[in-house]
């Protein structure tokens, strides 16, 4: 019901941010921005990127204001993360094509923020940046942004049960991940978790 | 395969009751991958929401002058302002144009008896009247005049003439009518 209301109250806010309230458009900016960043953070795994990229996304909304019958758009946070992931897909597939990871400099580097991160930590963000792209917005929209399975399947027009199948298995793959190279680590993560 | 998935994401969640939770962690303690599977779950969960924590600590919106958002805004406030601008024009230019058509100072009227077959009537037939004004005349007599304002037209209606009033053998003035030959040199009986 509030997840119900909350579309209605962001549509409202989309609808005055396109005919030009930049008030309904710092409200929006608010609500969304930290989500935003995030889901590009960890869909890019760069932080500098990733703000950019959510900069062109709300640069997007801002110019919608030149097409008036966008004020249509029902559901908002499904509008924006749809931008947002397919501005970060059209980022992934660039850079396989133009730049190797290795070829970035230090400062850019994924890795290079992470170094006060524990073995264990590393290890499994380093499992979720290696999932495929379908997987890993799955889970950092539930996990990082803590969106229902039910909510994710509305924003991305698909039943609930396929959201929850895909869901299972990346979680899986990523237990399994955090396993076998905890074992190769000698880490006993079962022990790691009690003494934490 | 998905029953323990399921299970694995109800616990983690607390999304369990409390027999149901019970019941789940026998199970767990029983069976050893089971339990390993928990833990990486765990594991998992903590490090992600601290991983969200630390990212959305360092976001900082950039709002120097500079920034690619900053000057959209400023960009599209701007035109904004234009637009505002061009449809205050817009709406003096079309009140000014309202104003001229509502209380623009309206022509003379044209006197329908000032026309010139009408003033020719008016010489002709002093004591004609428009149907509309009231007369002493009885209704045969009465000349209706049928004018039509702005094409000078002027249609003259008299009452049919009674067998009583036309004498074919007299004029005008009542002489009788003497009939020449076309030579005019003798009448004709």
């Amino acid at each position: 019901m509030d997840y119900e209301k909350s579309k209605k109250t962001e549509a409202g806010l989309l609808g005055k941010t396109i005919v030009g309230d930049d008030a309904a458009f710092h409200s929006l900016f608010s609500l969304y921005n930290k989500k935003l960043t995030i889901f590009a953070q960890k869909m890019l795994g760069e932080r500098e990127e990733a703000r950019d990229l959510v900069q062109e996304v709300w640069m997007r909304i801002i110019e919608l204001r030149r097409v008036p019958s966008s004020s249509l758009i029902e559901h908002v946070g499904a509008y924006l993360f749809r931008i947002t992931r397919n501005l970060c897909l059209d980022k992934i597939r660039s850079a396989k094509e133009h730049l190797p990871i290795d070829d970035l400099p230090e400062c850019d580097h994924p890795q290079s923020s992470k170094s006060e991160q524990t073995a264990l930590e590393e290890i499994v963000i380093a499992a979720l940046e290696n999932l495929p792209a379908e997987d890993r917005e799955l889970l950092v929209m539930h996990s990082y942004l803590g969106y229902a399975y039910e909510e994710i399947a509305e924003m991305q027009s698909k039943s609930p049960e396929a959201i929850w199948t895909r869901a299972s298995r990346a979680r899986a793959k990523l237990r399994e991940f955090v396993r076998s190279v905890a074992r190769k680590e000698g880490i006993d993560i079962v022990t790691k978790q009690k003494n934490s | 395969m998905i029953d323990r998935e399921l299970k694995i994401a109800r616990y983690t969640d607390g999304a369990m009751l409390p027999e149901e939770k019970s019941a789940f962690l026998d199970e767990v303690h029983a069976d050893h991958e089971l339990r390993e599977a928990l833990e990486a779950e765990n594991i998992i969960r903590n490090i992600f929401h601290a991983d969200a924590a630390s990212i959305e600590k360092n976001i900082v919106f950039d709002t120097s002058p500079g920034a690619p958002l900053v000057e959209c805004l400023a960009a599209t406030a701007a035109s904004s302002n234009r637009k505002t601008i061009y449809y205050a024009i817009g709406a003096v230019v079309l009140l000014a144009l309202l104003a001229f058509l509502l209380f623009r100072s309206e022509p003379p009227a044209q006197n329908p008896l000032s026309s010139p077959v009408q003033k020719q009537i008016e010489q002709s037939a002093p004591e004609l009247t428009t149907p509309s004004q009231p007369t002493n005349l009885s209704p045969d007599k009465r000349v209706h005049v049928n004018t039509e304002i702005g094409r000078g037209k002027a249609e003259i209606k008299t009452p049919p003439q009674t067998k009583k009033d036309i004498d074919l053998d007299q004029d005008v003035k009542g002489k009788p009518k003497v009939f020449t030959d076309p030579k005019g040199h003798m009448p004709i009986k």
